[in-house]
């Protein structure tokens, strides 16, 4: 009972904390909420008996590398990037990848149902799952890429 | 006991929160982080996975992730300080 409301406050604590580094416009709060979502993370670690795993993630993480980012956002020009151009246009293409990959990822954790025909069975399968994977790798990788040379958007901050 | 498939769902998550962080944002520190998110999330299956199997290989692996994502954050700073315009 303890684990299961252990696990379910640090997921919760991890994902809400994601959303709010994805969508803060100022880059310190970003940076504050990946320092809660890595904590949360360590705490998943913990409750998963990874001790090590648990204090490299709490000294190396939340301890080096997040010093680093706030060093880096120190040390550019802040004020100049908060009035700026925070997102892209291209919400949906992001929201696109987003269905396509979770329904990926739950379609291939499914274990799939073999009916009386086996070959044709498998035949299916291996070209849904050619199919399935040409058109994620399209979408992921050359579409986006197109869109970006073609927008020709400035990357910086 | 929580069963596996709870852990590769908030993996899942984590992930694709990353994907679209990657995707949808202009500012590259927070592309950065959103990168850091994702290795975070499969550091989550393969603990996750270690356990449901039974042994230390996965915790290895989360090892060799981390000091990946280390010597990434590094390494992109480094060019984001380096190419960054000087006002």
């Amino acid at each position: 009972m303890l684990d299961q409301i252990v696990f379910y406050f640090f997921a919760a604590l991890a994902v809400i904390s994601a959303l709010l580094v994805v969508t803060r416009r100022n880059v310190v709060q970003s940076a504050i909420f990946l320092i809660t979502a890595l904590l949360a993370t360590a705490g998943i670690f913990l409750q998963l008996h990874a001790e090590f795993l648990f204090i490299v993630q709490v000294i190396l993480y939340a301890g080096g590398i997040m010093v680093l980012f706030v060093f880096v956002i120190m040390l550019i020009n802040l004020d100049v990037s908060i009035h700026q151009v925070q997102f892209n246009r291209q919400w949906w293409l992001g929201l696109l990848l987003a269905l396509v990959l979770g329904a990926q990822l739950i379609l291939a954790g499914r274990p799939r149902p073999l009916g009386n025909c086996r070959w044709a069975n498998l035949l299916l399968q291996r070209r849904w799952n050619r199919v399935r994977n040409s058109w994620a790798a399209c979408c992921s990788t050359n579409t986006c890429f197109r869109l970006r040379l073609r927008r020709s958007c400035c990357l910086w901050p | 006991m929580i069963p596996t498939s709870h852990y590769l769902f908030l993996s899942l998550g984590l992930f694709t929160i990353g994907v679209i962080g990657v995707v949808t944002r202009r500012n590259v520190i927070i592309i950065l982080m959103s990168i850091e998110l994702m290795l975070n999330a499969v550091n989550i299956n393969l603990v996750a996975f270690s356990r449901l199997v039974g042994s230390a290989e996965g915790h290895v692996f989360a090892i060799f992730v981390i000091t990946d994502a280390a010597a990434e954050a590094a390494v992109g700073l480094g060019i984001i300080i380096a190419f960054f315009p000087e006002p």
